[in-house]
């Protein structure tokens, strides 16, 4: 067996959108949008550059519900790319691609190998001494375990076998094709390149069990570089593995304390030293989103929440000000401080603290809000906050936001306490 | 405090009329009369009784005003207090003997309530329910002002609310708008889904058209391989007609360049020759033109004179010329200048005159600088302004003064109107009594209505008939003695029934006890003692017999059957003994039943006899009541019917009073109405006409006289003003004028000290003239001066100028002693005549020069071009440039042949494609041209045709590639779904924020709901209790709307959420709400110590007969805390409360009457 080396990536989700984040001036909307694919082309760059004899796509090639065959073309013109570096391509077919129409539909370059999704499959390289084994996804849920019909590995070969699964289970994932890590280690191969869990993890390195996460983070929840590995296998067949970053959109999830702040001047100060950590400390020199949230004990709680209009555009000026960096949400996830939490029951605040648990209200809470919750869009998007909170009946969760701000618009230091 | 008892003594058409008024547990009075019964009358006899006779409303037209009394006696606590009331002014309370009584234990039982406060909260009729409600509503008095002031204390929360409503109508609304914030993102979101639907490449399209292109291409690269066939056959076919007249001419130049002689010349050498032999020709015309001219120039040359001694003085010549005009500009100013200076020295000499100065002092003295001069004039201009400032306050101080004269003028000319105010009285007095022609009217309608009741009334007194005189006078039984007879009869034919009945109940008990008699005796358990002893008798004869048997005397016949026979009557005889003693109970019984028939049978006899006795009484009583009758002549009616003719000629009684009243009523109308027609007449200044007519017409000619009055009254008030303003006028211009003059002074001060300091003598109304005649003195002396001067040096240039003329002269050999202006004009004339010859002289003799240059050049030219024709000449062995002309000639003939053939070729080539010149040759040697035009016409339609569907194959494949490429180059779809995603984040934060702030409104209302709940005042609490009960839980509640611009009282219907505003209840939902706050005003009264009666006037006339029954209960409760007075001229409502409470005691003001 001669020495090889391969790219391993997965959940690639060409084309899919980036979902949360809404336009505001300065966001550069048409720039974010091709973020997954131009983190594509930093695969295929980085193929031709380090001269891989072949790259693995190990599920979630596109989105299964994405339809426009223009991103299966571009696919192909970005394969027609590796041809002509004699890089051939094998694509396994995940949940999320495994019905999509353009899959079907796509006419693949011939260096392109899609693994049969009937049965498993086993693709031999002679020429490297290589054994690919993998079962592509016939429909968008497969519970079973796949691996377990895969063939035993092949004499002579470094056999790899390709399998998109959730393992033995990913809370932020649905389990498809489980599989114990004991299964996978007891085929006999030397390297497993799994996908479907979008964070990198080496789950194994005797045999390499390998997720490389998805290729670009397209929502707040994936945070932290994202990218492919690349594995270089020695003509002893032992690997090594190099993690490759290759995102161009960085997701930040981040902080700003609070506490104890007794100005709105203090508190855009404070998000600003969090926002140049983050940047300096998570985005690198790439471009990025980032979620707000601001905690805390502090007297302006109320204010926060209700001036939160006011001071995300704020946030968005301050991080205009820092460059290539955008706001997705601010969430003020502050709390009054403890001492002054409750109104005097005889003032106006003292009335809305008692009527809180009134059911009188929760009924008028269902019916006045039942208009505009039946007239908004009923889709599967997924809500947070108070519309959730509220989509789910959970009043108590909204009121309990809604009291403090109120309370706080009473005691002059609401909304319109700057106009 | 409580109305025990209450007396009309003398009031209105009352005399001793008394309501007693005993306290119950209950303390509701109803006082009951029909329409003119008196209750109205009684009502105000009250208020009179509380608070003094009023003075305005009489009600002495029975009784003389002085002989009018109310009394009462009232209690309050343990006390009581027995008072009367007469009329007066002072001292109108008083006890039984007319002595007067002090106000102070009257007004501490009213707790210092007025009369107008009593008619307000507790003497109620229907129309002061509803003023009185309608000003608590609309919070008019302190009562509706106490039930919105409470719960008003968070007025700050309406402001927050009001602006979360904005904000959320900002963000979004049931009414779809796009100027709401998640409308607008919603529609963004629409769109973009929609776009991204269009702009989605379908996969199954990009199959299709990808087939559809690979189709069109390979029909397209067909037909072009044909189209080239076709232009390949055509292009044969068009070549051979191309080079078929070629080949001909190329043959017949081949022929002329075999026939034509061979001289060769090269063609340089040609060239050169050529050139050189137009060279030499043109050189030689020259050379004989240059000759001819120059001749001709030398010849002019030397006729022309010198001209060099004029030129030599040319420069000081044009000297002179260029001073002349000077010299003459200064001949003309001369006399100007001459002029000035006279003139100005005229002028210093009037100024000194001016000045009284002296002509010397005049040119010499010296003057004050422009400085002072203009100090000083400033000072005289501010005397001007000064001067014009007091003057124009002279002329307002005239025009105010002259104003004042003309307004007291008109003043003393206008008279105020003396009539008006009398007049304006005996109007006012005349409105005030209303429209007393209507009411006249009415009252006359009135007493005839009331004729015809009264006639109605007699018929219902049949069977009696007579006038109403006789029933007047007919003297009825006194109640005492109708109830007594009543009583009589009553008891009489109660006694009789009363027998009847027992003797009814006798008889039925006695059938009673012989039913349970026979019953008990023929009961099958009852053994009677005649049944045992028969059994008994029967044994003891069995016995007897057998016994006779035995003693033989006589022998049975049949001893067997004797001793069954004994037997069997032993046997009897102890059975029926063992059941009578058994059922002993059941014999006693019907032996105390046989008792009882016996003693019912006797009580019924006695009985009989009680019914006899009884009515005999009755027939006894019934003649002596006849007899009383008929000895009073009174219709024969039994005491009850009696009773009842009684009340009805009561009622007749009435109707004659209401008679008399209304025709009282309309002698007082009447009475009244001539006395106005006196009155305005009066005002009027002129007779009273006849006061029967209508008082209207005479009342509004009064009233239009009044108008005009007051016209002239308002006209007289405003000259009075003009007057006033006028004065005001007069002494703010004369404040004017003494400031002005003031100023004047102060500035006589300030321009005598500035003269003194300069050292002038002015005055300052000439002041003006003399400082205008210092500065014009300056001016001209210094104009003097400098047209003095100019003058010297003019005079200085003159001579010079003449000098410099006559040393001229003199070098022209002119005469000297001429002007030396004339002198200059001359040299002039000389010097530019000099000038042209000698000019025209250096032109000929240039001319003369360029002829001889031309002539040698062209000389040396000629020579070089016969020197370069040497070869040629040489060449073709020409002796001269002629021959020589001719052998090149030739020459060229020869070549241009050559040249043509070789073009030929070379075309040739070109045309053939290639092909060999002679396979050409040959395809053309064996057709002819026009057949070669034929081939050539088929071959180019068959190209153009395969052409056609050749471009119809590459549009069709263009339009293929076109659509396909759409779908290679297609993006948009991905931006679509990022705007999808971005318009959906944005929908998101919206929705945040619509419902949180949605969630603070429903907060915030709630909680202002609950404090309005919990601020509302105790009287809208039971207000509410009260208005709940008397709509039979129609409405649940009253509340407080602070939301509209000023709080306003609302409705809440049974279901809790309908709001109804005052305006949109019934009216009798109105009533009822005015009812219930005015009782719970007068509950908190009553809590707060206050406690008198409530007089309550028909207050239900709006209610249906349930709320009418819920009114009453009501009433009732609050009968329970204070004595409650109900009148009522509705029968059902007396009807309803008598069975609402039974103890009730109803006050019948007819039957008063």
């Amino acid at each position: 067996m001669s020495g090889f080396r391969f790219l391993h990536a997965a959940d690639i989700h060409l084309d899919s959108p980036l979902r949360g984040l809404s336009r505001y001036e300065g966001l550069p909307a048409d720039r974010l949008r091709r973020a997954t694919r131009d983190a594509f082309d930093n695969l295929i760059a980085t193929a031709i550059s380090e001269a891989v004899d072949f790259v693995i796509i190990a599920g979630d090639l596109f989105d299964g519900d994405w339809r426009d065959m223009s991103t299966g073309l571009y696919f192909a013109r970005a394969m027609g790319r590796l041809d002509e570096a004699n890089i051939r391509v094998f694509v396994l077919k995940g949940n999320h691609d495994a019905e999509s129409l353009v899959t079907k539909s796509l006419p693949w370059p011939p260096n392109v190998t899609v693994f049969d999704s009937r049965k498993p499959e086993t693709i031999d390289l002679s020429d490297i001494g290589v054994a690919l084994h993998g079962q592509s996804f016939a429909t968008g849920a497969v519970v079973e375990d796949l691996s377990a019909n895969y063939p035993a590995p092949a004499a002579n070969r470094f056999n790899i076998g390709v399998l998109h699964t959730a393992l033995g289970g990913y809370a932020q994932h649905q389990s498809y094709a489980p599989c114990s890590v004991q299964g996978l280690a007891a085929k006999g191969y030397q390297y497993w390149a799994l996908g479907h869990v979008h964070a990198q993890e080496v789950v194994s390195r005797d045999p390499w069990i390998v997720f490389p996460g998805n290729l670009q983070g397209r929502h707040a929840k994936e945070t932290g570089p994202k990218g492919a590995v690349l594995v270089e296998v020695s003509e002893d067949g032992s690997a090594d593995l190099t993690p490759l970053t290759l995102d161009v959109l960085r997701w930040i999830q981040l902080e700003a304390d609070c506490t104890g702040v007794a100005d709105l001047s203090e508190v855009r100060h404070r998000i600003r030293a969090a926002l140049l950590q983050a940047r300096d400390e998570q985005a690198s020199d790439k471009d990025a989103v980032f979620r707000l949230t601001l905690t805390g004990h502090t007297a302006l709680s109320g204010t926060l929440t209700d001036r939160r209009d006011v001071l995300r555009d704020e946030v968005c000026a301050v991080a205009e000000g820092l460059g290539d960096i955008w706001l997705e949400k601010l969430i003020v996830r502050t709390a009054p401080p403890l001492e002054t939490a409750n109104g005097a029951p005889d003032d106006a605040l003292g009335l809305v603290d008692e009527v809180l648990d009134d059911p009188e209200l929760l009924a008028l809470m269902e019916a006045e809000l039942k208009p505009f919750l039946d007239a908004a869009p009923q889709d599967d998007c997924e809500a947070d906050g108070l519309y959730a909170a509220a989509r789910s009946r959970d009043w108590n969760a909204v009121l309990a936001a809604a009291s403090l701000t109120l309370k706080t618009r009473l005691t002059g230091g609401g909304a319109d306490a700057d106009r | 405090m409580r109305i025990a008892e209450f007396t009309l003594e003398r009031y209105g058409r009352f005399e001793d009329h008394r309501l007693t008024l005993p306290k119950q547990d209950q303390d509701f009075h109803l006082i009951y009369g029909p329409n003119e019964a008196g209750k109205t009358t009684t009502l105000c006899a009250l208020a009179d009784l509380l608070f003094g006779f009023e003075h305005r409303v009489a009600h002495a037209y029975r009784f003389p005003a002085q002989a009018l009394r109310v009394g009462a006696m009232l209690e309050n606590g343990g006390e009581h207090l027995s008072l009367r009331r007469r009329r007066g002014r002072t001292g109108t309370l008083v006890n039984a003997e007319d002595a007067p009584l002090d106000e102070g234990r009257l007004s501490a039982m009213l707790h210092g309530m007025s009369r107008d406060a009593f008619l307000q909260s507790s003497s109620l009729d229907h129309a002061r329910l509803r003023d009185g409600g309608r000003a608590m509503v609309e919070s008019r008095d302190d009562l509706g002002q106490m039930l919105f002031a409470a719960g008003s204390g968070v007025t700050n929360l309406k402001q927050v609310l009001t602006t979360l409503d904005e904000e959320l109508d900002a963000l979004w609304g049931q009414r779809r708008s796009e100027r709401r914030a998640f409308t607008r993102a919603e529609t963004l979101w629409k769109e973009a889904r929609s776009k991204l639907k269009e702009t989605s490449v379908k996969p199954a399209e990009w199959s299709r058209s990808k087939t559809e292109l690979n189709q069109a291409t390979k029909a397209f690269l067909d037909a072009d391989v044909a189209r080239r066939q076709a232009a390949a056959a055509l292009a044969d076919v068009e070549r051979l007609r191309r080079v078929y007249p070629l080949l001909a001419r190329r043959k017949s130049l081949l022929d002329d360049l075999a026939s034509h002689a061979v001289l060769v010349v090269p063609e340089a050498t040609e060239a050169a020759a050529r050139g050189a032999l137009e060279v030499a020709a043109q050189q030689q015309q020259k050379r004989d033109a240059a000759h001819a001219l120059l001749e001709a120039v030398q010849a002019t040359l030397q006729s022309e004179p010198d001209q060099a001694p004029v030129i030599a003085v040319g420069d000081q010549v044009d000297a002179l010329v260029q001073d002349l005009s000077a010299e003459l500009q200064r001949r003309q100013d001369q006399p100007a200048l001459e002029a000035d200076l006279a003139g100005a020295r005229t002028t210093a000499q009037t100024l000194s005159a001016t000045l009284d100065l002296t002509p010397e002092q005049a040119l010499k003295a010296a003057l004050p600088p422009s400085g002072v001069i203009q100090q000083l004039r400033d000072h005289v201009k501010r005397r001007v302004e000064l001067a014009t400032r007091a003057k124009a306050a002279g002329e307002a101080a005239a025009t105010a003064r002259e104003e004042c004269r003309a307004a007291d003028q008109l003043l003393a000319a206008a008279a105020p109107p003396s009539e008006l105010t009398k007049l304006e009285a005996a109007v006012q007095v005349a409105q005030r009594a209303g429209d007393i022609d209507e009411q006249i009217g009415k009252q006359m309608m009135l007493a005839e209505r009331e004729e015809e009741a009264l006639a109605r009334s007699l018929q219902t007194l049949q069977p009696w008939s007579g006038a109403v005189s006789e029933l007047i006078e007919l003297v009825p039984l006194p109640d005492e003695a109708v109830d007594e007879a009543a009583a009589q009869v009553s008891a009489a034919k109660r006694s009789a029934e009363q027998a009847q009945r027992v003797a009814a109940d006798r008889a039925e008990a006695l059938d009673l006890a012989k039913a349970k008699a026979e019953a008990l005796a023929e009961g099958e358990g009852v053994v009677s003692f005649e049944m045992v002893r028969e059994a008994r008798d029967a044994r003891d004869k069995s016995i007897k017999r057998i016994g006779q048997h035995l003693g033989s005397c006589p022998p049975l016949t049949s001893p067997g059957e004797e001793i069954e026979e004994l037997k069997r009557s032993v046997t009897a005889a102890d059975e029926l003994a063992d059941r009578r003693f058994a059922a002993a109970e059941a014999a006693a019984q019907l032996a105390g039943a046989r008792a009882e028939v016996a003693q019912a049978d006797i009580r019924h006899r006695h009985a009989q006899d009680q019914i006899a006795q009884a009515l005999t009484a009755v027939q006894r009583v019934s003649a002596d009541w006849m007899a009383r009758l008929n000895a009073q002549h009174l219709p024969n009616l039994a005491p009850e019917e009696l009773r009842a003719w009684i009340r009805r000629r009561a009622l007749c009684l009435t109707a004659k009073q209401a008679v008399d009243d209304a025709e009282a009523e309309g002698l007082r109308l009447r009475t009244r109405r001539e006395r106005l027609h006196q009155e305005l007449a009066t005002a009027l200044g002129r007779e009273a006409g006849n006061a029967s007519e209508p008082l209207e017409p005479v009342l509004a000619e009064a009233s239009g006289w009044l108008e005009v009055l007051k016209r002239a009254a308002s006209a007289f008030d405003a000259l009075k003003a003009d007057a006033k303003s006028a004065y005001a006028r007069q002494e703010e211009a004369l404040r004017n004028l003494k400031s002005a003059e003031r100023q004047v002074e102060e500035w006589q001060s300030q321009w005598d000290a500035i003269t003194a300091e300069v050292g002038l003598s002015l005055q300052p109304n000439t002041a003006d003239i003399r400082l205008s005649a210092l500065e014009e003195l300056g001016r001209a002396r210094e104009q003097a001066q400098q047209v003095s001067g100019r003058r010297d040096r003019l005079e200085a240039l003159s001579k010079a100028f003449a000098n410099r003329a006559r040393e001229i002269a003199v070098a022209l050999s002119l005469r000297s002693d001429h002007d030396p202006v004339d002198l200059v004009r001359r040299a002039k004339a000389l010097l530019e005549a000099a000038r042209t010859t000698a000019a025209r002289r250096h032109t000929l003799q240039e001319q003369a020069d360029q002829h001889a240059k031309d002539r040698a050049a062209a000389d040396a030219a000629l020579a070089a071009a016969e020197t370069a024709l040497s070869d040629a000449l040489t060449l073709t062995g020409s002796a001269d440039r002629l021959t020589l002309a001719e052998a090149l000639d030739r020459a060229r003939e020869r070549r241009e042949l050559e040249e043509r053939l070789k073009v030929l070729d070379q075309e040739l080539v070109e045309q053939t494609d290639g092909v060999a010149l002679a396979e050409l040759e040959e395809a053309c040697a064996s057709l002819s041209f026009d057949e070669l035009g034929a081939r050539a016409e088929d071959g180019r339609r068959e190209a153009e045709e395969a052409t056609t569907r050749a471009q119809d194959a590459r549009s069709i494949m263009a339009e293929a590639a076109q659509h396909f490429k759409q779908f290679e180059a297609q993006e948009d779809a991905a931006g679509w779904a990022s705007e999808v995603e971005l318009a959906r984040a944005e929908m998101d934060g919206l929705a945040d924020a619509y419902i949180m702030k949605k969630t603070q409104r429903l907060l915030l209302g709630h909680a202002m709901k609950r404090q309005g709940e919990r601020a509302r005042h105790p009287l809208l609490t039971r207000a509410a209790e009260l208005f709940r009960t008397l709509t039979l839980q129609r409405y649940a509640n009253l509340v407080v709307d602070r939301d509209a611009d000023k709080p306003r009282l609302l409705g809440v219907c049974d279901n809790g959420d309908t709001m109804v505003q005052i305006d949109d209840m019934s009216e009798g939902t109105q009533d009822q709400l005015f009812l219930a706050l005015r009782l719970a005003a007068v509950e908190q009264s009553i809590t707060s110590g206050s406690q008198v009666p409530f007089l309550a006037d028909d207050l239900f006339v709006t209610f249906d007969d349930d709320r009418a029954r819920s009114g009453l209960q009501v009433l009732g409760e609050l009968s329970r805390t204070t004595q409650v007075l109900f009148f009522t001229h509705h029968a059902h409502l007396r009807d309803l409360a008598e069975t609402l409470f039974p103890s009730l005691l109803v006050h019948d003001l007819q039957e008063a009457a």
